[in-house]
């Protein structure tokens, strides 16, 4: 993978991360958290806990494909300087 | 009843263990680097030292109390570490780079190497921890009550922080390392991880599946409120603590210590964003459950916040109940070790180093041992850390709830969040900005959270919490100016974090960060676009590598010390024996280095106090970079010139391969037109002289002889004639006058002029498609030459039985194109490469043949005329002559 190549990579990795928080924010919080909170069961458990546990289980294996893609292209410690990255996103 | 004596022996054991694990560790990794110990697994399992006993016995009593709520505490981190590239690859890298022991040595050197700051954060830190310590301390104490009955919970608490204190002595400060890596306890506090999650699953599990007999049963008698709690899930509240512990995540000491200066490897945090995740999913997953089920077999005045030790005490299962408090044993021990550590490193090397260096060191540069002074002042503040909080429990009491002491601590190094980011992201932000900021938010946390938690006893009494000092409604700490109907803690978090934001960036925005700030500034916001380890500055200096050795063998170690040094003289080249010539690199070397012992500002202090180092003024830091840019400018004109010279010496090159390659052929051209030359000139000579010599010759032989002479005379003409013909045309002096022709009127007359040469070979002449209309621009008797020298060459060479040549004419474009097709085979591809040179002849041809110019005359004439003539070749292999003339 050339220098070029390896940039759009990682900005890409880089905008999957932050969308990726982005979207456990708000489905974890108020307003969009709180459309589940009704009071019924599904499979003999109240539908909160289990929309809780369900996104946090969602961001994990998020997380997951995201460590993975990485690992095909590991920054180590003999990194080549990163392009600037601006001040964040 | 579990037995008492069995208890303390099974701690005692596990402690053993546990300094076991943390010796060999520490020994082998002095010697040897253990792979599976740097593994990311390890990393991670280190990092859940996030999980105390706040979560190991507060969680289930604050599900108990406030429902799902207590999730909060784990989606925070949650996020942070699934958008791990957003900040803390960002924190970790920043923590290589710079050799960050701690994050008060992190925010004092972002903003200028400030030991003013780094005090303010060192304050903080150590406050902060003082209710999150006693909080351990009163779980511990209570869950040994919960067994032991008649316990001292003082007495029984005052053991416990002694014990801890030894722990955290003897291994995180047995050594200095130089950069302040503990790989011992980070071992022993990884077993411990494991320890309180298998312990907290298997009280889970006994609790769902031995008591309840299913999740299913767990939740049938369910009602909304016990899910809802405080009846705020969802609401401010829960945004509060979502907030809060993504924060603490990254501010808490200890958090900050196990994740950015523990970190062996970059890429062990692409691991921990999903396993430490994964690592909480499994903590919390039985605590509702364990609450529920606490609530409904535990009788009304049990403590919801023991339930993990009380299930298995009250179904008598005493092995499972042993596991259950080790498991909070190792979550309270390892929080304590790491956060004592981690605020003693802060304690001794801001607040304590920096007083010793102005007492002891104010007159002589150098006496004394710095480095046997640190270790002392680390354990006395890890003393003094586990005082503090043994204080703290001693004097609120003890609160209910476990969760609520634990908020305390979050909001307070919340604090350190609008510095934190700020200084990675923003270039502008200012050594005054967040100090202003520290301040702001410190003050206003200690007054409406931390002091009114111990309900009155301290500092302010209860009369003030309830109505404000003096009375002053508005100031009352709970409801400062009138803010109310909030829960203390957002209360709390809008006034100190937010007053704290504000703070820091209006100061920032109004002041100007000093040299040493903005240079330490783009290294923090940029570290990605430097490679790391970056200078920490341009100095002048005055530095002796005597006194610079002695500084540091007094605060590394004199095996370290001279193992540096020595390195340095290596890589200057002057051999290991003597010392290094201190040069910018070396200074800055050798401050990065103490800088990993004794934190950032305190060793720029040292050096700059010791060595005579100086920071160069602004000006000077101007000369330096014009100087740079000038040098850079010079070398750019320099390159600029070096690829000028290149391409002109290449171009010569070209040239006078040129020159070499026509001299060549204008050498080749002599030696042939002489050939050439001298064959009709040899026969009119050897003619000429029999003529003259031999005077008896008969008048039939002399008539043969003159015309002999004659034809070669005619021949040797020619020849001459066609050779100053191809040089005219070839040089381009002879303009020949275009005009429109017929092309098969042209054609025709050729053929005419060759007719008797045509009727006497049997060659057949056949038209393709040659259209009466189509008309071309020539020069006709130009055009007629080439047209005759085609088809006397058909007649010369063409051996086929019954010779016939074609001719076929088509518009290509603009121009005409005309294939002259014979079945003589034509010429092979070797031929056709020299055939247009002049004296060439196909290989076939024998000496009979002409001069070998007719056909490069016939090229030249056509380019003379806009066209050209070529070879081509069909798909058989035969060979075909093609022309192309401009059309008319």
């Amino acid at each position: 993978m050339d220098r070029a190549q390896k940039q759009l990579w990682q900005r890409k990795v880089r905008d999957r991360s932050v969308v990726i928080l982005i979207i456990g924010a708000v489905l974890l919080l108020p307003p969009v958290g709180s459309i589940a909170l009704i009071d019924a069961t599904l499979m003999g458990l109240p539908v909160p806990v289990l929309y809780v546990f369900a996104v946090w289980a969602l961001l994990i294996a998020a997380a997951i494909s995201l460590a993975r893609a990485l690992d095909q292209d590991v920054p180590s410690d003999g990194e080549t300087p990163e392009q600037p990255d601006g001040d964040g996103p | 009843m579990l037995s008492v004596n069995l208890l303390l022996l099974t701690c005692a054991g596990y402690v053993v263990l546990l300094f076991a694990v943390a010796f060999v560790v520490d020994r082998r990794t002095r010697r040897e680097r253990i792979s599976w110990l740097q593994s990311p697994v390890i990393y991670t399992l280190s990092i859940s030292v996030y999980c105390t006993s706040w979560t190991f016995y507060g969680a289930v009593g604050s599900a108990a109390r406030n429902g799902l709520e207590f999730i909060t505490i784990y989606l925070g981190p949650t996020l942070v570490f699934v958008g791990w590239w957003w900040v803390l690859r960002k924190l970790v890298r920043i923590g290589r780079a710079h050799r960050i022991t701690s994050i008060a040595d992190l925010i004092s050197s972002r903003y200028g190497k400030s030991s003013g700051l780094a005090v303010m954060v060192t304050l903080i830190a150590l406050i902060a921890t003082t209710p999150y310590i006693a909080l351990q301390l009163q779980s511990l104490t209570r869950s040994y009550q919960a067994i032991v009955q008649d316990a001292n919970g003082v007495e029984t608490a005052f053991v416990i922080a002694a014990g801890m204190a030894l722990f955290a002595i003897l291994f995180g400060t047995r050594n200095l390392d130089a950069n302040e890596r503990h790989h011992g306890v980070v071992a022993a506090i990884a077993v411990e991880a494991i320890v309180k999650l298998v312990a907290l699953l298997a009280v889970g599990v006994f609790a769902t599946y031995g008591i309840a007999g299913g999740f299913r049963e767990v939740f049938a008698n369910v009602t909304p409120e016990d899910i809802r709690g405080g009846g705020d899930i969802f609401g401010a509240r829960w945004v509060t603590l979502t907030f809060l512990s993504a924060t603490a995540i990254i501010c808490l000491p200890r958090q900050f210590q196990v994740t950015v200066v523990e970190n062996i490897e970059e890429r062990h945090l692409s691991t921990a964003s999903w396993l430490f995740p994964l690592y909480l999913f499994g903590m919390t997953l039985f605590i509702m459950p364990i609450a529920l089920v606490g609530q409904q077999v535990m009788p009304a005045q049990a403590n919801p916040d023991l339930y993990v030790l009380t299930l298995p005490l009250a179904a008598e299962r005493h092995e499972l109940a042993m596991l259950a408090f080790l498991g909070g044993f190792s979550s309270a021990t390892s929080m304590v070790i790491v956060a004592a550590i981690a605020v003693s490193t802060m304690v001794s090397n801001h607040v304590v180093m920096p007083i010793a260096l102005r007492l002891f060191f104010g007159n002589a540069p150098v006496s004394g041992d710095v480095r046997a002074l640190l270790l002392i002042s680390r354990r006395m503040s890890i003393a003094c850390i586990l005082g503090l909080g043994f204080l703290y429990f001693w004097i609120s009491g003890g609160s209910d709830a476990l969760a609520a002491i634990g908020l305390i601590a979050f909001v307070g190094v919340a604090q350190f969040l609008p510095s934190l980011l700020g200084g990675i992201f923003w270039r502008g932000a200012s050594r005054q900005g967040a100090l202003a900021g520290l301040i702001v938010g410190f003050v206003l946390w200690a007054y409406t959270l931390f002091i009114p938690s111990f309900g009155g006893d301290f500092l302010l009494s209860a009369q003030v919490l309830a109505e404000g000092p003096w009375s002053v409604e508005l100031l009352r700490p709970q409801a400062l100016l009138g803010l109310t109907g909030f829960d203390p803690i957002v209360h709390a978090v809008v006034w100190s974090v937010g007053a704290n934001a504000l703070a820091f960036m209006t100061v920032s925005s109004l002041t100007q960060p000093g040299q040493l700030e903005r240079l330490q500034g783009t290294l923090f916001v940029d570290v990605f676009r430097s490679a790391g380890g970056a200078p920490t500055g341009f100095v002048s200096h005055s530095a002796q590598s005597e006194d610079l050795f002695v500084l540091a063998q007094r605060i590394l170690g004199s095996d370290p010390a001279r193992h540096l040094f020595d390195e340095l003289a290596r890589s200057q080249g002057t051999g290991s024996g003597s010392l290094p010539h201190p040069t910018d690199a070396v200074i800055s070397r050798l401050e990065r280095e103490l800088a990993g012992s004794i934190g950032a500002a305190s060793a720029n202090a040292m050096v700059t106090r010791i060595a005579g180092r100086q920071t160069v003024g602004m000006s000077e830091l101007i000369e330096i970079a014009d100087e740079t840019q000038q040098l850079i400018e010079t070398s750019r004109q320099l390159a600029d010139k070096s690829v000028e010279l290149e391409h002109t010496a290449m171009q010569l090159r070209t040239a006078n391969e040129r020159l070499r390659t026509l001299d060549a052929q204008k050498d080749d051209f002599l030696s042939q037109i002489s050939h050439e030359l001298r064959t009709p000139m040899t026969s009119i000579r050897s003619f000429s002289e029999i003529l003259l010599t031999t005077p008896d010759v008969t008048a039939q032989e002399r008539q043969k002889f003159l015309s002999i002479i004659q034809e070669e005379s005619l021949r040797l003409t020619r020849l001459l004639e066609e050779i100053l013909d191809i040089s005219r045309l070839e040089s381009g002096s002879a303009a020949l006058e275009l005009e429109d022709l017929n092309l098969q009127h042209s054609l025709s007359t050729a053929i005419d002029t060759l007719s008797g040469m045509v009727n006497a070979s049997d060659l057949t002449v056949r038209f393709h498609q040659v259209s009466e209309h189509l008309a071309v621009r020539a020069q006709p008797d130009r055009l007629r030459q080439v047209f005759i020298n085609l088809l006397s060459n058909a007649v010369k060479y063409n051996r086929a039985e019954n010779p016939e040549i074609a001719f076929k004419a088509m518009q290509d474009g603009e121009d005409i194109l005309i294939d002259v097709v014979d079945n003589g085979g034509g010429v092979s591809r070797e031929d056709a490469a020299i055939v247009f040179e002049k004296f060439a002849r196909g290989g076939s041809a024998g000496p009979e043949y002409g001069a070998g110019l007719g056909l490069p005359i016939s090229r030249a004439i056509m380019r003379a005329m806009n066209g050209d003539l070529n070879i081509k070749f069909a798909s058989d292999g035969t060979s075909y002559f093609q022309l192309r003339l401009s059309g008319a």
